[in-house]
């Protein structure tokens, strides 16, 4: 008999899983449902549109006929509403039924509103899918001021998008810094320069307690909780994702903020897997369970997944995470899990070089590159190597750093 | 573990514009070899040289802090 396989997401975790299930399993009826309206796009692109530096045609990835060439029947525009695990079925808005015989859900997030009046109000933008890049860029290109509000690596497209269109704006943070959590104030002043020199403003020790609108409830302004008030033609939020976990109520699927896999990609209930941002995964290299936000894990975990559903346990997931920032002249990346740890090493070269390691029980877990990235790749090697380097932090930290300059990998 | 092949007539190139009709990626996207390679033609260094890796393809714009793109020599 024909194994069926369904797929709920055309985000890169979906796509990629549907791509190795069709190369796998050459006679499966394999099934992509989306509730957007286009196919896989590149959703790290898309901030690139916003700023007006790339066009629309670019940014997609696979038009309907990839999907037509491989056989792979893609819906569009139909959202899953529920998973019935014991009928091996799921449901969708038109009451549609569809049964699978191996399910994988890739249904990633969607932001976080914040919990303030007047969060709904027009001009207020939350950035996930190239709908929104679309209205923000049609917002950023007739605006004067903007309000960004979340200081993290979303944030700070926000805030690329308006230095690129010309906008001034107010870059409202909590705290002291820019994404405090994985670099330390020396570090992120880099940023914070950065910004200023696009003509971004960051207010530290700020935040937002309500939005201001007009009598057409279009925002006006944005007030602090220091009472400061920020007068605005638009303000971009992005504070965080809210994993779209929702249809799986009911269906005793695990979660721990965020679905719980495996090493490979499979829940605790039987035929039911998930891949990319929504999942708290089996950590091979960290022992732990552990999260990923990033388009290359995305990627890689539906590659796996559909492995796994094809033949179990045939594939692991072993990945070390990477994510950049382009939009300075100076380039930015993070690896690994640079907000987790037990010790850090850390070193700024120059007004725009910098350099922190996160280590756990002496191997290194993530890390933080602003300005020079040439030892990324071996720094990733250390960490999926799991190398103990704890007790070498002078020669981590030279600046031309060589990985044959540490003491040999010990036996374990 | 990415590939290299032998594909000498090719290099990475800074451009200043997306020609109409090529495939872009971000440098997110690339292996960390690819990166790497990318990386080396930012610097103008001369190890943006020899094989190419496998990932990346000819006449692909990579969005890095500037535009590069696989080109002929
Ligand atoms: C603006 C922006 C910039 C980014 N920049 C970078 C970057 O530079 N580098 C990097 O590595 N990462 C970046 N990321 C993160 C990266 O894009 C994500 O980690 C990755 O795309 C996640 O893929 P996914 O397939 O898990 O989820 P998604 O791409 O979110 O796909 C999930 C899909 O499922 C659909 N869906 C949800 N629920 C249902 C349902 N019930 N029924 C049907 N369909 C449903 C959604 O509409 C969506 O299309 C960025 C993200 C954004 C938004």
């Amino acid at each position: 008999m024909t194994q069926s396989f369904v797929i709920i997401g055309d985000g890169i975790a979906g796509s990629s899983a549907a791509e190795t299930l069709r190369e796998e399993a050459p006679d499966a009826d394999v099934t992509v449902i989306t509730d957007e309206g286009e196919s896989l796009y590149n959703r790290i692109l898309i901030k690139e549109f916003a700023k007006g530096k790339l066009p629309e045609a670019p940014i997609s990835i696979h038009d309907e006929s990839w999907y037509d060439e491989r056989d792979i029947d893609l819906r569009l525009n139909t959202l899953v509403t529920d998973i019935d695990p014991e009928a091996h079925a799921v449901e969708t808005h038109e009451d549609e039924t569809i049964e699978y015989d191996k399910l994988l859900v890739a249904t990633g997030g969607t932001p976080t509103q914040l919990p303030v009046e007047n969060s709904d109000a027009e001009g207020i933008h939350h950035f996930w899918t190239f709908q929104d890049a679309r209205k923000i860029r049609e917002s950023a290109e007739s605006a004067d001021d903007a309000v960004i509000v979340g200081a993290g690596l979303l944030g700070i497209d926000l805030a690329a998008i308006c230095g690129a269109q010309g906008v001034e704006a107010k870059y409202l943070m909590r705290g002291n810094a820019w994404w405090r959590y994985a670099l330390s104030e020396s570090g992120a002043e880099i940023m914070h320069d950065a910004m200023r020199e696009i003509g971004v403003e960051p207010v530290f020790e700020s935040g937002v307690d309500r939005f201001e609108v007009d009598d057409g409830g279009r925002i006006v302004a944005a007030v602090d909780p220091n009472g400061d008030r920020y007068e605005c033609d638009w303000a971009g939020v992005a504070i965080g994702l809210n994993f779209n976990t929702e249809i799986l109520h009911g269906t005793g699927v695990k979660q721990n903020d965020g679905v719980v896999v495996d090493q490979h990609m499979r829940t605790n209930v039987d035929d039911i897997y998930a891949a990319g941002d929504l999942t708290r995964f089996y950590d091979t290299i960290l022992g732990e369970y552990a999260q990923n936000g990033s388009w290359g894990s995305a990627k890689e975990q539906g590659t796996i997944a559909a492995k796994n559903m094809v033949e179990p346990e045939s594939a692991e997931f072993r990945w070390v995470s990477s994510y950049s920032i382009t939009h300075f002249d100076f380039p930015f990346l993070s690896f690994g899990h640079p907000t987790i740890g037990d010790d850090e090493v850390e070193r700024k070269y120059s007004d725009t070089e910098y350099r922190r390691l996160a280590l756990k029980d002496g191997k290194i877990v993530g890390g933080v590159l602003i300005g020079d990235l040439a030892p990324q790749s071996a720094y990733k090697r250390l960490m999926r190597e799991e190398r103990v380097v704890g007790d070498q932090k002078e020669i981590l930290l030279e600046k031309k750093f060589d990985a044959d300059e540490l003491a040999p990998p010990q036996e374990q | 573990m990415s590939r290299s092949i032998v594909r000498p007539e090719l290099a990475v190139r800074r451009v200043e514009s997306v020609p109409s009709g090529s495939r872009v990626r971000h440098f997110d996207e690339l292996s960390d070899a690819a990166q790497d390679r990318v990386l080396a033609a930012a610097e103008g260094e001369a190890t943006d040289a020899g094989p190419l890796p496998a990932d990346l393809r000819e006449n692909e714009v990579i969005v890095f802090t500037r535009l590069y793109r696989v080109t002929g020599r």
